[in-house]
Order: structure tokens, then C-alpha cells, then sequence
């Protein structure tokens, strides 16, 4: 519980940054909120790859199972296919503005997954247990368990703070790197032509 | 295998994915930042040695002509010598 539901929340929650800054992104025209959102993807993944994992090793021994294609589980899988999407976009595509707006237009239309995630335990009456912390009513854990649930998602947090600080560095310095390559080609092209 | 071993073997399973990933995660970032800093450093640190180059170069100039009058001017010092050496 103090590692699965901290990284069900920050899965969450970076997809839903991405969302808001994929769409600020198209409103400012700023190019750095793409880089930004691209930064935040190997975090998603790797939040939403430790929900399934602890999700399915919690599965085995309370329900008997690895797997059921509960709705809570099938929207959270929806959510991993959604970041390998982005990234497969992010990544292969050749030209790279194209490929952070392919990959915003994702983030966005994709984000319609994250309320299905969250309310789809109340809707469909599934089996995944009902919210306990993140709902209208008190929360119906008990505080000495809610304080260590609080320090592991506070945890995943500065972890996760840290890695996409890292990554817009190594984004910033490979179009810094490109740009220096270009302008050496150009130098060269104008020499060859002179 | 009794119940609790088993449990804990879930719960012990269970921390060492999360481990793995979030090592794996860290590890990739690290290495890929490492990578492009490296190539960053190389293409900047032969950016400085252009532009001190070019420095160089422009004060190449300056050096030559210094160089060029000095030796005028000792040439012109040992034409000197040699015509007051002459009856």
C-alpha cells in the first residue's frame, strides 16, 4: 500500500501536469513546456509500471489473482499505453516540433483516462477497493496508517521532482548540442560556397 | 510454505520491483545526462579553442609587423656599419 498507491497517485498526477502544460503549450506557443512535458514521460511511466506491479503482487494474495479486467486495472493499463504512446511519438518521429505537438495532442485528448481512473470504482462497483483519502467524506484510514502513506507520496514526490529537473537539463543541453552542430554545418556550407 | 512467509515473501516482492524500476529510472536519466554533457563539453571546449585561435590570429598581425620592423630597423643598423667601415 505504501509504495502502490503513492505511485498510482504520482502516475496521475504527472500525466494531468502534462495535460495542463501540453495545453498551455499550444495557447503560449512556448516551446519549453513541450520539453517539459517531455520530460515528465519516463516518470509517468515508470510511476504507472510500479502501480501495476505492486497493484498485481497485492492482486495474488487478497483476491487470488494477477489480473482482472477490473475497470479500475483496465484504465490504469489504458494510462500506461497512453504514456508508451507518447513517448513511441516523442521519440521516433524525425522531426522534433512536430513530434512535442503530436505528443501534446496525446497528453491532452488522452487525459479524459485520468477521472475514469479515479471515479471508476464508484461507477462500476468493481472489485479494487473504494477510495479511503481522496474523496468528499473523512478519510476512512486511520491516521497512524494515513501519516507513512503521506511520507511515501511526499517521498515520490521529491523523487519525481528531481528526475524531471534532470531530464529538462539533458533536453535543454541536446537542442543546445544540436543547435552548435547546425550552425558548424552552416559555417562549413558557406566556406565550401565561398 | 507457511502463511506469513508467504506474505512477507509478497510484500518483500513487491518493495524490490518498486526498487528496480525506480534504480532503472534513476540509472537511464543519469547515464543519458552524463552522455550529453560529455558531447556538450567536447563541442564547447573546442568552441573555446576557436575563439582563442581567432584571437590569436588577429594578434599574429600586430606581432609580424613588429617582428618585420625590428628587423628593418637591424638591418638598417649593419648598413650603417658597414658603410662607415668603407674609407
Amino acid at each position: 500500500m505504501y509504495v502502490h498507491v503513492p505511485a498510482s497517485w504520482g502516475a496521475m498526477a504527472v500525466y494531468t501536469i502534462m495535460a495542463l502544460l501540453s495545453g498551455w503549450g499550444f495557447i503560449s506557443r512556448a516551446p519549453l513546456l513541450h520539453l517539459i512535458v517531455k520530460a515528465l514521460a519516463p516518470l509517468g511511466i515508470t510511476f504507472t509500471l510500479i502501480s501495476l506491479g505492486t497493484g498485481a503482487i497485492w492482486g495474488k494474495p487478497t483476491w487470488g489473482t494477477w489480473w482482472v479486467w477490473d475497470a479500475r486495472l483496465t484504465s490504469m493499463l489504458l494510462l500506461l499505453f497512453l504514456y508508451l504512446g507518447y513517448w513511441a511519438l516523442v521519440t521516433l518521429l524525425e522531426d522534433e516540433e512536430k513530434a512535442l505537438t503530436a505528443g501534446a495532442v496525446v497528453a491532452l485528448v488522452g487525459w479524459v483516462n485520468i477521472p475514469i481512473i479515479k471515479w471508476s470504482v464508484e461507477w462500476w462497483q468493481t472489485l479494487h477497493q473504494p477510495a479511503s483519502i481522496l474523496r468528499l467524506a473523512k478519510p476512512a484510514i486511520h491516521w497512524s496508517m494515513l501519516q507513512p502513506l503521506l511520507c511515501m507520496a511526499l517521498a515520490f514526490a521529491a523523487f519525481g521532482f528531481i528526475m524531471t529537473t534532470l531530464c529538462i537539463r539533458i533536453e535543454l543541453n541536446k537542442r543546445k548540442l544540436r543547435s552548435l552542430q547546425l550552425r558548424d554545418r552552416k559555417n562549413q556550407t558557406m566556406k565550401e560556397a565561398a | 510454505m507457511d502463511l506469513s512467509s508467504k506474505h512477507a515473501l509478497y510484500i518483500f516482492g513487491a518493495f524490490g520491483l518498486a526498487a528496480c524500476l525506480l534504480t532503472m529510472l534513476t540509472l537511464w536519466i543519469l547515464q543519458a545526462d552524463r552522455k550529453i554533457r560529455k558531447k556538450l563539453q567536447k563541442k564547447e571546449s573546442v568552441e573555446i579553442i576557436f575563439h582563442h585561435s581567432l584571437d590569436y590570429e588577429k594578434k599574429i598581425p600586430k606581432k609580424k609587423a613588429l617582428q618585420q620592423n625590428l628587423l628593418k630597423a637591424s638591418e638598417q643598423r649593419k648598413r650603417q656599419r658597414e658603410s662607415l667601415k668603407q674609407p
